[in-house]
């Protein structure tokens, strides 16, 4: 599959930080260097030096964005307020406290991740278009107070004299043109410097968020957008993590702001209205949201475009119609904006991907080798954190008037599988919900051995080792076979944040560890051959099967299956009894909601019948199948049928309200 | 400042802020209607909203005062514009982002807004126009309160305005088809209701609310290019505060929220915007789904 030049870039260097780099990736890295060293030398002009810092700043701030609008999918319209607060707090650091400038820049990005993450606190909680809005009211009320509030701000007037960075004791504004070949040579001056300055940061800030996002920390956000329920199941708190995205670009944000107030040591309220955050957004999505080098790519040609629009005002042949798009060049924004979003989603890094020798120099992906597994080896079975019983006691979930279950009870017994079935309507999934913490009972106790989990959220519960998979799958469609198995690790990764954005040895090797890991969980599920396809191209009976290899990632000691068999054509049901009688037999407690009764009752050791939020038979699957009330609940009451040699049925489940009824 | 002092400026602001906040409170409802029509049909909103209601309402200027048409045919060609604009933002911004992926349509109507402000100073020119109220200047005073008569103008218009598009919500055969479509896009159409033209139609009264309210506000906030955006804000607001499937709550919170800006504004005249996001983020932190809305349960 690849050739030897391909290897020869996809080749690894090991180091016990930016551990496992590619060829490909230090050769680039390099070059990025040399080109922001050269450059700038060459064009030897302080307008040009301008716009390159710019460039350089902005992609900064478009780099923290993307990972919040194009990997973690939050709209924000705020960033241009996180940005007039870096930019404020590190010059009024600097010209107020006489703070260094190198500090000031990071109370800035600290004082903006800071601001971020309490506008995010209170939003993330609403859902759909809220925090758009709020982020659009949050660059409202920067602007205003920065209009305003001139005790601190100086408002329109502005800031002025806000020194610059400090290089060998000189003020970089200060140093003296440098002509290192001649006069008529190569000069290097102070805005050369600061370019070089802004724009290592930015390679710094570029390096090291593909360092995040191509770890653990980028899948993860990336499966929280795609299903916030699936994540919350399997512990990842998506609360924390979604606070957290706003959080880092938030502070990239205020880092790109700082920047841009010691550039030309001015700063006016003027510059941050709304439309500055409108601008950075349209970096993004132009430049390609959720891909690593769109910020670059977006910041890089809009900041030019207006500026290159500027300069052909100077000819004459240009229509009259034309010159107001020059002072208007937002107006261009928004009509590329609205035309990207439909024609190219991707944006302009999506249509570089599709250039076929470009796509040749990324290192190939490719799956771990797999090898025969023979059992699982689960750590809560092994250690017997799994031999508890799961206890619904006499659990109520109202929905205002509507008593969806009302008083249930039910005890799933260890190692054994559980089945629940009910018609339709029947309260089966929200007694589900009510064990998993999705929702929280309105009365009676959810508990695994004595531990009480009413109160707990979703990824607390799935902590103590109860998951589940859903009616409707919930996989992340994007991610690869083997990267939704591999999310089941989450509990169980135990490198940090900078591991990852360092890419330590550690983190690499534990990475490793997992996708073994994960692989072997695929291959015992008989998926191994599917690991690196996109989950949501798989047919259906096989995305319910990836869906519990990776609740088994868990180490569950609980695993319930919320109709398992739902759309899973008849031909493939055996195999997925068999599944599940392999999972209970490596000694996984199993709760199993199903329609499906030959699935039920030819893998359950226990049954539980509902109606009606009520619990109205329960044991062996014989006793179930015989039950008349349970044959009542599905088929109606014996009036309804009236066959002539039946006997009379004890009390029916409902004596007026029928099947006609429902 | 000692407490008393406060609280007598205070009870001195109130009697004013309650008259110019009711009538502005309005204007915000009005505007916030028409999130509420189109959220319950798709739940989309045209974030553009307040740049619709700022082209109504320099298109009012450019009609009564430039042109001296009569006041009901600018109305009438302002709803018309407002209409074929609606239509223009469902087709082109809407319609091919809504299923693509949930945050689409939030920035292609943001860019909707961008290229409306761009293109209104292009046209329009920066500067604020003033548009003449057809009822006059003269503020009637009641005491030390003082009402203008256009004012009481946009609460009447304002509040029939909703009121029709209650009843026609609710009593008619297409209102509740829009209901429908509302509550079950997939059985509304196999109802044979046509679900593509009723979201339209959401779009387009939609529109038309923003059209009417730039043409009751226009005389009493001077009409000019950026004039929209904070009053769509502060209708969304309005909008999220009061439950957004909630038309009545929004009529509550619209008011409230008008009456809470002159208040802050009486307090401190500079920092009555900043005061009145703040109150809503306040608001979103405590109740999340809107003060009204009960919540409901996602099923998974």
């Amino acid at each position: 599959m690849s050739s030897s030049r391909s290897s020869f870039w996809a080749h690894r260097i090991s180091a016990p930080v930016f551990h496992h780099i590619s060829v490909a990736g230090i050769i680039l890295t390099l070059a990025a260097l040399v080109a922001i060293i050269v450059v700038p030398i060459t064009l030897d002009n302080a307008y040009f030096m301008r716009i390159a810092q710019q460039i350089a700043f902005y992609t900064i701030a478009a780099i923290g964005l993307n990972i919040l609008v194009g990997y973690q999918g939050q709209v924000s319209l705020g960033h241009g307020g996180l940005f007039a607060i870096g930019a404020y707090t590190s010059a009024l650091l600097a010209t107020r406290l006489g703070v260094p400038v190198w500090l000031c820049l990071v109370g800035g990005a600290a004082l903006a991740g800071l601001i971020g993450a309490l506008v995010a606190l209170p939003t993330l909680r609403a859902k759909g278009p809220y925090l758009a809005m709020v982020t659009i009211a949050f660059s409202v009320i920067i602007y205003v107070l920065a209009q305003n509030w001139t005790d601190l701000t100086r408002g329109p007037e502005g800031i002025k004299s806000i020194p610059g960075i400090m290089v060998f004791g000189t003020e970089i504004r200060q140093l003296r043109t440098y002509r290192p070949f001649g006069d008529d040579g190569l000069a290097i001056g102070g805005s050369v410097a600061y370019f070089w300055v802004v724009a290592v940061s930015a390679l710094i800030v570029q390096v090291l968020s593909i360092h995040l996002l191509s770890s653990h920390w980028g899948r993860t956000i990336n499966a929280v957008r795609q299903s916030e329920i699936a994540s919350e199941t399997i512990g990842v708190s998506v609360y924390r993590w979604k606070v957290g995205a706003f959080a880092l670009s938030a502070v990239l944000a205020g880092l790109a702001g700082g920047f841009f107030a010691h550039q030309d040591g001015y700063i006016v309220s003027d510059t941050f209205t709304f439309n500055k955050s409108v601008e950075l957004l349209v970096y993004v999505i132009l430049g390609g949201a959720r891909s690593l080098f769109g910020p670059v790519i977006g910041a890089t040609v809009l900041v030019i475009l207006p500026e290159f629009l500027k300069m052909l005002e100077s000819f004459d042949f240009m229509p009259a119609i034309v010159k107001p798009l020059l002072e208007h060049y937002l107006l261009l924004y928004g009509i590329l904006l609205i035309v990207f979003l439909i024609t190219m989603p991707e944006g302009m890094a999506g249509a570089l991907k599709r250039v076929p020798w470009l796509a040749h120099l990324l290192p190939p992906r490719t799956a771990p080798e797999t090898r025969p597994v023979a059992g699982l080896a689960n750590s809560r079975v092994a250690d017997g954190a799994a031999r508890v019983e799961l206890v619904a006691d006499d659990v109520k979930m109202y929905f205002g008037g509507l008593r969806a279950v009302d008083g249930v009870s039910l005890t799933v017994q260890p190692g054994q599988i559980h089945g629940l079935i009910g018609p339709n309507g029947s309260g089966k999934s929200t007694i589900v919900n009510c064990l998993t913490g999705v929702y929280r009972p309105t009365g009676g106790v959810v508990r695994l051995g004595s531990r009480t989990m009413n109160a707990l959220p979703p990824h607390a519960i799935a902590a103590l080792g109860v998951t589940r998979t859903f009616q409707n799958i919930q996989l992340f469609r994007d991610l690869s076979v083997l990267e939704n198995v591999m999310m089941g690790y989450h509990l169980r990764m135990r490198y940090g944040f900078f591991d990852m954005l360092l890419r330590t040895r550690r983190s690499v090797e534990e990475e490793e560890r997992f996708r073994q890991a994960a692989m072997d969980l695929l291959s015992f599920l008989g998926l191994a051959h599917l690991a690196e396809t996109e989950a949501q191209s798989l047919p259906y009976g096989l995305q319910r099967l990836v869906e519990i290899a990776r609740a088994m990632a868990l180490d569950p000691a609980v695993l319930i299956l919320d109709e398992p068999a739902a759309g899973v054509p008849a031909g493939e049901i055996a195999t997925l009894s068999d599944v599940i009688r392999r999972i209970r037999d490596a000694g996984v407690t199993i709760l199993v909601i199903e329609h499906h009764m030959d699935l039920v009752m030819g893998i359950s050791d226990h049954v539980a019948a509902l109606d009606y939020g009520r619990k109205i038979a329960e044991g062996s699957p014989e006793e179930i199948q015989a039950n008349e009330r349970v044959i009542a609940a599905y088929l109606g009451d014996k009036d309804m049928f009236a066959l002539p040699e039946s006997e009379p049925l004890v009390e029916p489940a409902h004596t007026t309200n029928g099947v006609t009824t429902r | 400042m000692d407490p008393a002092e406060i609280v007598g400026n205070f009870l001195r602001i109130l009697p004013q802020a309650i008259v110019s906040g009711v009538a502005l409170g309005s204007v915000y409802a009005l505007i916030a209607q028409g999130y509420y029509v189109t959220f319950t049909t798709t739940e989309t909103v045209n974030f553009a909203q307040g740049e619709f209601l700022m082209v109504g309402a320099l298109t009012s200027f450019t009609l009564l005062v430039l042109n001296g048409v009569n006041f009901v045919v600018a109305l009438i060609v302002v709803m018309l514009l407002m209409a074929a604009m609606g239509m223009a933002v469902e087709r082109v911004a809407i319609r091919p982002l809504r299923q693509l992926s949930s945050v689409g349509w939030v920035l292609s109507t943001v860019g909707v807004s961008v290229i409306l402000r761009q293109f209104a100073e292009i046209y329009w020119g920066r500067e604020q126009k003033r548009v003449p109220s057809i009822f006059g200047d003269t503020p009637i005073t009641l005491g030390n309160v003082g009402i203008f008569p256009q004012e009481i103008f946009i609460i009447l218009a304002s509040l029939l305005t909703m009121a029709l598009l209650l009843v026609f919500l609710k009593r008619s055969t297409f209102g509740k088809a829009l209901q429908a479509v509302a509550f079950n896009p997939a059985a509304a159409g196999l109802m044979g209701i046509n679900v593509r033209q009723m979201i339209v139609v959401a779009y387009v009264i939609s529109s038309i609310l923003a059209g009417i309210a730039g043409m009751l506000v226009a005389p009493i906030i001077f009409a000019h290019a950026e004039m929209g955006a904070l009053l769509g804000l502060k209708a969304f607001a309005a909008a999220i505060i009061g439950g957004i499937e909630n038309p009545i709550g929004i009529l509550v919170v619209g008011i409230g929220l008008g009456i809470a800006e002159f208040i802050a504004a009486g307090i401190n005249a500079s920092f009555r915007d900043a005061a009145t996001f703040l109150i809503l983020i306040l608001l979103l932190a405590w109740r999340p789904q809107g003060l009204f809305r009960r919540v409901t349960a996602e099923k998974v």
